[in-house]
């Protein structure tokens, strides 16, 4: 009959190996992969950094741009591709914890900018002593 | 070691502890000072409210500002009784403090009072009376007949997130003829 589902058809191989054997060979493939990715990403940056040889200090900019962006796809392409896990953002200072993943957000004090840009506001307090001080947030502001 | 508090003010009042400065001074709308210091770039500050009786039959003067301390002292003498026409009326003269704070810990403020004879008359009672409130407490100041009269009261004022309040006045009576001078003094120790 035209519809009628056709029994899944298992070679003599496959029948013979072991579910860990089975397991192993789809990591292998999955590395094949992975790799062949990497390549291919490598041959996209590196096309893309000749069209913008011996150029201007603009263009290096863009190299830079590209080299980043690329770096950023080999490093995703490394992790698993269902999670968030970019290491280069991890801070680097000494409150790192090398076991979060995603996006860290400084928080030391030599971290935080101090020239009244749009994401550090200023309020005034008394200090513990009584006198008067200010503390200095990083975020969106006071909604 | 307690936590800082975040700033209210600069004045406070019935209508919230974020407002303005008043365009005319008031007691119901006070500055919020940061315990017995200045904030940064601010100063210390104390609703001040002087009265006194001026020539006889004229009634009496107001005058209600904001002014700068901590160490805040303010004078106001009496020139004749507040009311005619029997001339049994007294002279009066009195000053009055009202600020708020808020303060991580205690601390403690010193007020001060004086009270003098200006003058005296030919008859009837020489003395100035005197009452001197520090924040709800009356303390006792005796009759000034002579020499000027001081008291001292230290007040030790709690922690406190939000303001609060705290008030001072010293006010002085005799009668007509017998001028008085009332001084309030405030200073954090």
């Amino acid at each position: 009959m035209a519809y009628e589902n056709k029994p899944k058809v298992i070679r003599d191989k496959d029948k013979e190996r072991s579910a860990e054997e089975r397991f192993s060979l789809a990591r292998q493939r999955a590395r094949r992969e992975l790799n062949e990715r990497k390549k291919q990403l490598q041959r996209e940056e590196a096309e893309q950094l000749r069209e913008f040889s011996g150029s201007t200090t603009a263009d290096a900019r863009e190299r830079r741009d590209i080299k980043s962006k690329a770096d950023a796809a080999l490093e995703q392409a490394e992790a698993n591709f269902t999670e968030t896990y970019n290491p280069s953002q991890n801070k680097q200072d000494y409150e790192s914890d090398v076991l979060q993943r995603g996006i860290d957000q400084f928080t030391a004090p030599e971290a935080t900018d101090q020239s009244g840009s749009s994401n550090t506001f200023t309020l005034d307090v008394v200090k513990s002593d009584n006198t008067a001080g200010t503390a200095t947030f990083n975020g969106s502001g006071v909604n | 070691m307690p936590n800082a508090i975040l700033r209210a003010g600069p004045f406070a009042g019935t209508s919230g502890s974020f407002v303005d400065e008043p365009g005319s001074a008031s007691n119901s709308t006070l500055p919020v000072n940061c315990a017995g210091n200045a904030w940064v770039s601010d100063n210390w500050k104390s609703y001040v409210k002087t009265r006194n009786s001026i020539s006889t039959g004229t009634g009496t003067t107001i005058v209600e500002n904001y002014q700068n301390g901590p160490t805040l002292e303010v004078e106001v003498s009496s020139n004749g009784v507040v009311q005619n026409p029997n001339g049994t009326e007294p002279e009066e003269s009195f000053v009055e403090f009202r600020f708020s704070y808020q303060a991580a810990v205690s601390f403690t403020v010193r007020f001060t009072a004086t009270v003098t004879r200006l003058s005296t008359t030919s008859s009837g009672d020489q003395s100035v009376s005197s009452q001197f409130i520090a924040n709800g407490v009356n303390v006792s100041i005796a009759d000034t007949e002579g020499t000027p009269t001081t008291v001292t009261k230290d007040i030790t004022l709690s922690a406190s997130v939000v303001p609060s309040t705290v008030t001072a006045s010293i006010e002085s009576f005799s009668i007509e003829g017998v001028r008085s001078k009332s001084l309030l003094k405030v200073e954090p120790i």
